[in-house]
C-alpha cells in the first residue's frame, strides 16, 4: 500500500472507529464524548511517536500484538454492523449470516489490494462530508447546544476512561497504517491523519449529542444506543437514509482497513512464508472470531480500555530493551 | 517455393523474373483469384511485371503514372532498367520504394499497393496506388455534439491520420505505424505528441501491441480487449471515440492513440473514468454550462445505477424512510400487481433492455414502429394488465434516461451490469446490501488500471490536475500541469510565455 493510500484509508477508518466506538462503547463520557476524543488524541501521540522512531526489525516485534488487535477489532466491527442491520431491518435474521457478504466485501477489498482501498477512501471522504452536509443542513433548527452541557458530561473520571479507550484505537490503527506500508510512513504524517479523524469524529459526536440528551440512566443496552443513533434523534426520518450509507460505508472502511492491516501484520510476522498464504491466515483471523461470536460487545468493551496501556507498554518495552532512535521517514 | 499461402512467404526474390512471378502466382492463387493481376509489359527491351489487386490499386494511377510512364520515358538506349532507375527517373508516383524480401511485397499487394518486378533484378519497386472506395468524412453518428466539430473518423487509415493531422499540425506529432495480427495483418498507427507523451507510456503500448499474438485483429474493438490492462473489469480501460477533435485534445494531455485500418474509432489511453463522464463538447461550452451539463450528467448516472436498487430497499425492507402519502400512493399502485418487486423490476429491465437492441437492429423505416410497440406494451398495457406498478414506469424511465445521458457507450453498458448487481443485493439485504455493492464496485474501480495508471488518478492517488474531473472551471484557471504528460514539456512552456 502506498503511503497516500494509507493516509486517506485511515482516516476513513479512525473517523468510523472513534465514531462507532464513543458512541456505542465508551458511554461514560455521557455528553462529553468530543472532549474524549480531543483526549485520546493527546494521549495517543506519544505511543505513536515511540512507534514510528522504533527500528524496522525492532517494530516487527510490535507486529504480533497488533495483529491480535487489529483482527479482534476487526471481528468486533463486522459484529457490530451486522448487528445494527439486524437492528435496521432485518431482525428476524441470524446475525452470522448478515456477516457473510461483509466477509465477501472484505475479502474482494483484500483480493484488490491496499491502494484499491486507499483509493476507495479518497473517495468515500468526499462523499461522506457530502452526505454530512445534507444531514447538518437538514437537522440544523433541531440541534440543541444545551444537551452538550454539563460540559464535562458525567465527570472527569468518565472523559478519562472514554479517552484512554480512544486512544487505545488511535494508536491500534495508527501502528497498523505503520504496518501496512510499502515504505515507511512518516510521523508527520501520522499526525496528520490523527488530527483530522479526531477532529471529524469529534465534530460529529457533539452533533449528535445535540439531538438527543445522553443516556444517564445506567444500564443502557447497546441495542438501545444504536437504535437512537440511526432513528437520528428528532430530525425527519427521510435522513435517516443518508445516515445509514454513511454509517456502513464508514465501518465498511474500517473493517476493510483493518484486515487488509491484519493481514500485512501477518506477513511481516512471517516473511518467509508466502503472500498468499499471509492473506489467507490474516482474514482467518478476522473471520473466525466473527463468526463464532467471540468478540462479544461486554467482551470487547471490558478490554477494550486496555488496549491503550498494552500497546503503549510493548512499544515503551521494545524501546527501552532493544533500543529506538531510527531517524523518523521522510514526511510529505 | 512451392508452398502457397502468405505465411509461408519467406525469402527474398531471386533475378530469375519467371520464377519469381509463378511464386506469386501460387502464393496470391492467382489460378483461381481474378483478384490478383500480374501484367506483363515492356520498358525497351526488358521484360517488366505489374502485380496488383484489382479494387484495391487505382487501375487508373497504374496506367497513367506506372504503364504510360514507363512506354514513354523507357528508350533501348537507356537500359539498363532497374528498380532504381524507374524509381528515379520514370514513375510518377510520390510514395515508392524498393523491396526485396517476399512477405513484404506480398503484404504491400494485398494492402492495395503496385509491385512492379523487372527482368534480372533481385528487387521489385512498390507504388503506392491504393485506390479502393472509402466512405468519405462525415458527421460522427455514436457522439453526436451540439458545440464543436462534427466530423468523425471514417474507415481509411490514412484518412483518419490527415484528420488528426489538420487538428495538431504540429512537427512533434508522431505516428508510428505499427501492425498487428501474425498470419493477417492489420495495419495501426501509433499517434502520440512527441516531447509531450510519457516515453515510458509509449513503450508499453508499443510492447502490448508486439505481444498480441493472434492470426488476426478485426478493428480496434477486438484490439482494445487485447491490450487492455484487466480484461475481466466491467469498466471500459481504453476510450474508444470516433471524434478526431477529441483524440487530439487527449494527444495535447500527453495521452497515446492507437488507430487501426478499417476502423471509424481511435483508442485512446490512458484514460481515468472521469474521461468516460466527459462529452465532447464540454470544452467547446461556456463553463458554467459545461458544468451544469456534467453535473447532471453524473447525476443521471448514479441515479441509472442506484435508484432501481434503492427503490427496492426502501420498499421491501426501510418502507419508514419513504413518505406517508407517497408510501400509501406505491402501495394503492402496487394492490393488484402479483409479483415481488425484484420480478416486476427484473421485468420491466428486461423489457426495456430488450426494445433497446431491437430498435438498435432494426430497420430504419420500421423503426417507428417499435416505439409504439415499446411505449403500447411497457405503458399502458402492462399497467392495465397489472403487470408491474406505474411508478416502476416511473423508475424504470428515469434509469433508462441516466444511462442514455452516459456519453460513452462501453461505459454505459458497464453501468447497466451494475445496476444488476445493486438491484440484487438491494432485494437481498436492503440499504446494508447497496451500502457493501457501492462499497465494493468503487474498491473495484479505484484498484483498475489503464496501461498501468491507475484509473481514478488524479483524484486517487491524488495528482495535480486542472479544475477539469466533475466541474469544469473557467479555462483561465486550467493551467496545472497534464497528468499524464511528461513534465516538463513544450506544451507547459508555451502555455505559460502564453
Amino acid at each position: 500500500m502506498s503511503e497516500s493510500a494509507a493516509f486517506a484509508s485511515l482516516i476513513a477508518a479512525l473517523t468510523s472507529r472513534l465514531f462507532y466506538g464513543l458512541t456505542l462503547e465508551a458511554a461514560d463520557a455521557a455528553n462529553a464524548g468530543w472532549l474524549a476524543a480531543l483526549l485520546g488524541l493527546a494521549l495517543s501521540l506519544p505511543p505513536v511517536w515511540l512507534i514510528c522512531r522504533l527500528r524496522p526489525p525492532v517494530r516487527q516485534a510490535l507486529a504480533a500484538p497488533l495483529l491480535i488487535a487489529m483482527a479482534l477489532d476487526a471481528a468486533c466491527a463486522v459484529e457490530c454492523a451486522a448487528y445494527s442491520e439486524s437492528n435496521l431491518a432485518f431482525n428476524h435474521v441470524a446475525p452470522a449470516f448478515l456477516m457473510l457478504p461483509l466477509l465477501a466485501a472484505i475479502l474482494r477489498c483484500t483480493w484488490l489490494g491496499g491502494d484499491a482501498l486507499g483509493g476507495a477512501a479518497r473517495i468515500w471522504i468526499r462523499l461522506f462530508a457530502a452526505l454530512m452536509l445534507i444531514v447538518m443542513l437538514y437537522q440544523l433548527p433541531y440541534y440543541n447546544p444545551g444537551w452538550l452541557r454539563p460540559w464535562l458530561g458525567a465527570g472527569g473520571g468518565g472523559i478519562l476512561r472514554a479517552g484512554v479507550r480512544a486512544a487505545g484505537w488511535n494508536v491500534l490503527l495508527a501502528g497498523g497504517a505503520a504496518g501496512i506500508c510499502k515504505r515507511e510512513i512518516g510521523f508527520k504524517r501520522l499526525l496528520r491523519a490523527l488530527l483530522v479523524s479526531t477532529a471529524v469524529a469529534a465534530g460529529l459526536v457533539a452533533l449528535r449529542q445535540m439531538m438527543a440528551p445522553a443516556f444517564t440512566s445506567e444500564p443502557v443496552t447497546r441495542f438501545t444506543r444504536i437504535d437512537t443513533l440511526l432513528t437520528n434523534g428528532r430530525a425527519p426520518l427521510f435522513l435517516q437514509l443518508p445516515m445509514i450509507v454513511a454509517w456502513f460505508g464508514g465501518m465498511l472502511h474500517l473493517m476493510c482497513f483493518e484486515s487488509v492491516a491484519a493481514c500485512a501484520l501477518t506477513r511481516r510476522l512471517l516473511p518467509k512464508v508466502r503472500s498468499g498464504v499471509c492473506v489467507a491466515i490474516g482474514l482467518l483471523a478476522v473471520f473466525a472470531p466473527a463468526l463464532l461470536n467471540v468478540p462479544r460487545a461486554d467482551v470487547t468493551q471490558r478490554l477494550s480500555p486496555y488496549l491503550y496501556h498494552a500497546l503503549t507498554a510493548t512499544a515503551l518495552t521494545l524501546w527501552i530493551v532493544k533500543g529506538g532512535g531510527a531517524p523518523c521517514a521522510a514526511s510529505s | 517455393m512451392k508452398q502457397a499461402g502468405v505465411e509461408t512467404a519467406q525469402g527474398v526474390l531471386s533475378d530469375d523474373l519467371d520464377g519469381n512471378i509463378a511464386y506469386f502466382r501460387d502464393l496470391l492463387h492467382a489460378d483461381v483469384n481474378s483478384d490478383a493481376h500480374f501484367r506483363p509489359f515492356m520498358a525497351g527491351e526488358t521484360r517488366l511485371y505489374v502485380i496488383y489487386i484489382e479494387g484495391m490499386a487505382s487501375d487508373q494511377k497504374i496506367s497513367d503514372f506506372i504503364l504510360r510512364a514507363c512506354a514513354a520515358d523507357i528508350s533501348p538506349e537507356k537500359t539498363p532498367v532497374t528498380p532504381e532507375s524507374l524509381m528515379e527517373r520514370v514513375v510518377e508516383i510520390a510514395q515508392c520504394d524498393t523491396e526485396d524480401r517476399v512477405k513484404q511485397i506480398l503484404d504491400a499487394v494485398v494492402s492495395g499497393m503496385t509491385a512492379v518486378l523487372v527482368e534480372g533484378a533481385s528487387a521489385a519497386l512498390i507504388l503506392e496506388t491504393r485506390g479502393y472506395p472509402a466512405r468519405p468524412v462525415d458527421r460522427t453518428t455514436n457522439e453526436s455534439v451540439v458545440l464543436g466539430a462534427q466530423e468523425g473518423f471514417v474507415e481509411s487509415l490514412r484518412t483518419n491520420m490527415t484528420l488528426l493531422r489538420r487538428y495538431l499540425p504540429s512537427p512533434h506529432l508522431v505516428t508510428e505505424a505499427l501492425t498487428v495480427g501474425t498470419a493477417v495483418p492489420c495495419r495501426l498507427s501509433l499517434v502520440y505528441l512527441s516531447g509531450v507523451a510519457d516515453p515510458a507510456l509509449v513503450d508499453r503500448l508499443r510492447a502490448r501491441i508486439k505481444r498480441v499474438d493472434v492470426p488476426t485483429v478485426m478493428g480496434s474493438g477486438a484490439l482494445e480487449q487485447l491490450i487492455e490492462d484487466k480484461p475481466s473489469a466491467l469498466l471500459p480501460q481504453i476510450l474508444q471515440t470516433e471524434r478526431p477533435d477529441r483524440v487530439a485534445a487527449c494527444l495535447a494531455d500527453g495521452q497515446v492513440a492507437l488507430l487501426a485500418d478499417n476502423s471509424p474509432c481511435a483508442l485512446v489511453m490512458p484514460v481515468s473514468v472521469f474521461h468516460l463522464l466527459h462529452a465532447p463538447d464540454d470544452a467547446f461550452a461556456r463553463w458554467q454550462y459545461g458544468s451544469f451539463l456534467r453535473l447532471i450528467r453524473v447525476a443521471g448516472m448514479l441515479l441509472s445505477v442506484f435508484l432501481p436498487g434503492l427503490y427496492i430497499a426502501m420498499t421491501d425492507y426501510h418502507m419508514h424512510l419513504i413518505p406517508m402519502s407517497l408510501l400509501v400512493s406505491i402501495s394503492e399502485a402496487r394492490v393488484n400487481v402479483p409479483f415481488p418487486i425484484l420480478v416486476e423490476i427484473l421485468i420491466m429491465e428486461f423489457a426495456f433492455y430488450l426494445i433497446n437492441e431491437a430498435g438498435t437492429r432494426m430497420p430504419r423505416q420500421i423503426g417507428g414502429a417499435l416505439g409504439i410497440v415499446g411505449a403500447l406494451i411497457l405503458g399502458q398495457a402492462a399497467v392495465a394488465a397489472s403487470i408491474i406498478s406505474p411508478i416502476l414506469i416511473i423508475i424504470v424511465a428515469i434509469t433508462g434516461l441516466g444511462s442514455y445521458a452516459t456519453p460513452d457507450y462501453s461505459f454505459s453498458i458497464a453501468l447497466v451490469i451494475y445496476r444488476l448487481f445493486v438491484i440484487l443485493a438491494g432485494a437481498l439485504l436492503g440499504l446494508y446490501g447497496i451500502c457493501i455493492a457501492g462499497f465494493c464496485i468503487t474498491a473495484s474501480v479505484c484498484g483498475m488500471r489503464s496501461l498501468g495508471v491507475p484509473y481514478t488518478e488524479p483524484v486517487a492517488p491524488p495528482r495535480p490536475h486542472n479544475p477539469d474531473l466533475l466541474l469544469r472551471l473557467p479555462t483561465r484557471m486550467q493551467r496545472r500541469p497534464m497528468p499524464y504528460a511528461v513534465q516538463p514539456n513544450w506544451m507547459e512552456t508555451h502555455r505559460d510565455e502564453a
